[in-house]
């Protein structure tokens, strides 16, 4: 989790000692939710804020996280509604629907409408954004868990 | 069907109710400020032609009165600024109450409706423990849990039978039982349901109840909801945890919806049970529903 962070910013975003891992899963858990939780003595599935999943090397960042990333020096990349909504339909986005930029080619860059909300993050090529999570992927979990 | 149908409608006819067998309700949404303010995302849907009517009788609940596109796959919404969420089932978290710093429980949990909810209305702050025996519907909770930002819950994949496990007495409960549900909104209900059904899931309310009432501080208070119209799972329920538990029955505030049944095919049930909320779908305008608001002893 530092190591994705440090990807995109040195600022501290929050105080390491409150971050518990479960199993690939990252919590943020203030003081008095983890004194209690001790007190229950079995093991939850999920406590506090979540922050994101380890799956396969790769970090499936949380809302949360992205949003607190938006807010540091981390570059980004403003796109237009069309480019935002194939963004978090799994898509790249064109040049033509960026509509600011401060991303240099093969940058690492979050994705931002023009409400300044992250949508993801992925990397510039110098044609596109070449799409590498969006929050699109809470819809397809959803899908995929009623399949299943 | 149509006898089982005429069954369930012959049976709300002694109640007092004459229903007609089909309803068709409007999508509502809660607005979830924890991520947005009201008035802010009101105004953005507007922009997008979503027309939104506020709920006269609810805290942030709007009615969706006109909508261009599907409001489950909004940007809006995967970003958490709302919740769809039945106007009816929005009625036991306002009722509950829950405070910032307060000790609760959510006995049944999933998907986090009222449990983002709760989280909503304590400010993210106090601590909920959210219980969910079903491990296929766990996914839907911790989801719907990480988009509305809540930040103040730990999830167990527990039967709240076993509550008493935790060791912790809490200062509120949820328990949003589940139930054999109602016709609104569900055109096969009557297909699917007998008054069997309706008893197996008294038997599970009852052994939910009972646990829950157990790990409930002296004082604290109990909300139980289900959205049955049966008074198998709502005022019998409540009658049986009166003669069974030291508890009262509290009133409720609301300007909608009826009160519980006191008799129930010619035999009396305890007064208080007046004070309970009943929701007939043809009446309110929502799905069927129950609540009852529990003071133990």
């Amino acid at each position: 989790m530092k190591d994705f962070i440090a990807q995109f910013t040195k600022q501290m975003l929050f105080d390491e000692k409150h971050v518990r891992r479960i199993g690939n899963d990252f919590f943020l858990v203030r003081p008095e939710l983890a004194q209690t939780v001790q007190k229950i003595r079995l093991p939850p599935l999920s406590t506090g804020l979540y922050l994101g999943r380890m799956q396969e090397h790769v970090v499936k960042p949380s809302l949360d996280l992205l949003q607190s990333l938006a807010k540091t020096d981390a570059k980004k990349v403003w796109v237009n509604d069309k480019g935002a909504w194939m963004f978090v339909c799994r898509r790249p986005v064109i040049v033509e629907s960026i509509t600011k930029n401060e991303a240099k080619e093969n940058d690492l860059v979050l994705v931002l409408n023009k409400h300044n909300e992250c949508l993801g993050y992925g990397r510039f090529t110098g044609k596109e954004i070449k799409n590498y999570f969006d929050i699109g992927d809470f819809l397809r979990r959803e899908r995929g868990a009623k399949r299943a | 069907m149509e006898a089982r149908m005429k069954y369930f409608l012959d049976r709300y006819k002694q109640f007092g109710e004459i229903v007609p067998p089909q309803i068709t309700l409007p999508q509502t949404l809660r607005v979830n400020t924890l991520r947005i303010g009201e008035q802010t995302l009101v105004a953005r849907l507007h922009a997008l032609g979503i027309r939104l009517a506020k709920i006269p009788w609810l805290k942030h609940g709007y009615r969706v009165e006109q909508a261009k596109f599907s409001l489950g796959a909004s940007v809006e919404s995967l970003l958490g600024y709302y919740y769809l969420q039945e106007s009816a089932a929005q009625v036991p978290v306002e009722v509950l109450d829950p405070k910032p710093g307060e000790l609760v429980l959510d006995c049944c949990a999933a998907p986090g409706g009222k449990t983002t909810q709760m989280a909503q209305q304590m400010q993210n702050k106090g601590v909920i423990i959210a219980l969910e025996k079903k491990a296929h519907r766990l996914t839907s909770l911790r989801s719907n849990l990480e988009r509305c930002g809540v930040a103040n819950t730990a999830v167990y994949h527990m039967d709240a039978v076993k509550a008493a496990q935790l060791g912790l007495q809490f200062d509120k409960i949820l328990l949003d039982a589940p139930c054999s549900g109602n016709y609104a909104g569900d055109a096969k209900w009557f297909d699917k349901r007998t008054i069997k059904d309706v008893l197996t899931s008294q038997r599970f309310q009852r052994n939910i109840l009972k646990a829950a009432i157990d790990v409930l501080k002296p004082g604290g208070t109990l909300l139980y909801s289900t959205c049955s119209l049966e008074p198998e799972e709502n005022e019998l329920n409540m009658h049986w945890l009166l003669e069974n538990r030291k508890v009262r029955l509290e009133p409720i505030s609301l300007p909608i919806g009826d009160p519980g049944l006191t008799s129930f095919l010619g035999k009396p049930l305890h007064a208080s049970i007046a004070n309970c909320r009943r929701f007939w779908p043809h009446k309110t305008n929502t799905e069927g529903f129950f609540i009852a608001r529990v003071r133990k002893q």
